[in-house]
């Protein structure tokens, strides 16, 4: 399986009211992570922030409705460091739901070389109403 | 005179090989564990030779390969999943969640299934060649002691770390995104290509065009991630050696069954072999730890009971054991001690007695290389043993003593 620490892609949105709900899930097993996300409104210059220093391993909430969505981009920047002595695995799981199409994306992932070693990711979408 | 009696004391502290009957230390108390995968470990399979898929892609594939393409049963195969995991439930598998104390996330955390099927060849003499055999096991925790103060402190520096790390990267990220002009022309020519193909993902992504500007963005994304940061070191520096250390009480299950399919027929089996496994411990913040362990065990391969012989398995033999032990041990004190206590029956037999061995060990540091040690046990044959260099001065002074 190819590794990959990056992504920056689209979410498809509609002009509705419907929520939008953002999953991530973060592992493997034992491991320790800190996350950040946030949404950020290019044409206004703003940026809000959803969770700041999320030390959880699973994140799942409602980050805004398609069309309040519509245009802007959430950042999710995530750092793991492998404290479990069974892996040396570090991944991240990213569903998007409540727009057309429930969308879960590619699985970040890196296995880092030995305990101790951590491991950062990004992942970009803009949301987009075509 | 007194100065020559404590000499001669040091003098015995020195001796050691001065003792009575040597302990027999080959029968442990960790022999009664529950195995790492019960179901496996019931048909024999080494812990190596366990497949452990960690996400449904790999799981399909391994079972694909171990059984045709799904055309037949696999010959020999183990496997253990960890359910919650393995289907992305929303359970917390990071630290933060392996420290709660709920029942029902350590419940999720811990649960784990071990399946295995065994077709074995002529040089396997515990099992017949015209059999199948197949296995399942379970495992989870009941209670789980909490991250000690040591290891909470470590992880928050981590996680304290982890949150520079992210910042900078936000720093970086923000530039790309609102400030560096090419990104900014690919991002919307991504989007304008996007609405030509009615905002149809899939089907832009097969558009070679498309594919090359979205290739172009996420490059320049990723090189973000290439810029070095001296704060992976610090963390690599305190987690390298980091171990989870957990004090309070925990509580343990494990069991599992096997089935033997007589000339490989579903419709003709028994039972094979079985266990159930409880594990009780406490772990002190002051340096005490407590384990109690019970296990049964059904026709299993040696009978304790019976200094591990082998079991032919002419009749079902069922076996009950059990053990405690305690140890004192911390790193500010000179004193360590340690008791340890196991019990061994046949339940099946009238004809094998029960037995039981108890083991008491206590040393104390007197210089960096100076231990007074003493032992007292008394063995599964009753025999009672002494040792250590305190039983040794002990029986000297008394010596002296008489003397006088």
């Amino acid at each position: 399986m190819e590794e990959k620490q990056s992504l920056n892609t689209i979410y498809v949105v509609n002009g509705t009211g419907q929520s939008i709900r953002l999953q991530i899930i973060i592992g493997a097993i034992g491991q320790t992570a800190t996350t950040s996300i946030t949404i950020g409104d290019t044409i206004g210059g703003t940026i809000t922030t959803i969770v700041e220093n999320f030390t959880g391993g699973v994140f799942d909430d409602v980050i805004g409705t398609n069309i309040g969505l519509d245009g802007k981009t959430l950042s999710i920047v995530s750092t793991i460091t492998d404290t479990s002595v069974d892996t040396n695995l570090t991944e991240l799981h990213i569903t998007l739901k409540g727009g057309p199409r429930v969308k879960k994306y590619p699985l970040l992932s890196k296995t880092v070389e030995a305990q101790g070693n951590s491991a950062s990711y990004i992942c970009v979408i803009d949301f987009f109403k075509p | 005179m007194k100065k020559i009696i404590i000499i001669i004391f040091c003098f015995g502290l020195n001796i050691s090989g001065f003792s009575q009957i040597v302990q027999d230390t080959t029968v442990k108390l960790n022999l009664l564990k529950a195995p790492s995968s019960p179901g496996s470990n019931l048909l024999g399979f080494a812990s190596s030779d366990i497949d452990k898929p960690t996400d449904l892609s790999a799981f399909m594939a391994s079972l694909q390969s171990s059984t045709g393409a799904f055309t037949q049963l696999p010959s020999n195969f183990a496997f253990e999943i960890v359910p919650y995991w393995l289907f992305k439930t929303k359970t917390d598998f990071t630290t933060k969640g392996l420290n709660s104390e709920k029942k029902s996330d350590i419940f999720k955390q811990t649960f784990a299934l071990s399946f295995a099927i065994r077709n074995p060849d002529s040089t396997n003499a515990d099992y017949k060649v015209s059999n199948t055999y197949g296995a399942i096991g379970f495992k989870f925790s009941l209670v789980r002691g909490k991250y000690d103060t040591k290891t909470n402190e470590t992880l928050n520096k981590i996680r304290n770390l982890q949150n520079k790390i992210n910042k900078g990267i936000r720093d970086d990220l923000n530039t790309l995104l609102n400030s560096d002009s090419t990104f900014k022309k690919l991002s919307k020519l991504r989007k304008n290509m996007l609405s030509k193909f009615g905002g149809d993902e899939e089907l832009a992504g097969k558009d070679s065009t498309y594919k090359a500007v979205d290739d172009a963005i996420n490059q320049l994304q990723k090189k973000i991630l290439e810029k070095p940061n001296s704060a992976f070191d610090k963390i690599n520096e305190i987690a390298s050696p980091l171990i989870l250390n957990r004090t309070g009480c925990s509580l343990d299950i494990a069991g599992g069954v096997s089935g033997e399919f007589i000339n490989k027929r579903f419709d003709n089996s028994r039972v094979y072999n079985a266990g159930l496994w409880a594990t009780f411990g406490h772990t002190g913040v002051r340096g005490g730890s407590t384990l109690f362990l019970i296990r049964y065990l059904y026709n299993p391969n040696k009978i304790f009971a019976l200094d591990n012989a082998v079991n032919k398995k002419v009749s079902d033999i069922s076996t009950l054991d059990f053990g405690g032990r305690y140890v004192y041990s911390n790193s500010d004190s000179r004193f360590t001690c340690s008791a340890e206590a196991i019990y061994r029956s046949v339940l099946s037999s009238s004809t094998i007695s029960p037995s039981w061995r108890l083991i008491f060990n206590a040393d104390y540091a007197i210089w960096q290389n100076q231990k007074l040690t003493f032992s007292f046990g008394r063995n599964f044959d009753g025999v009672v043993s002494k040792d250590g260099n305190l039983v040794a001065a002990l029986g000297f002074l008394i010596g002296l003593g008489n003397n006088r």
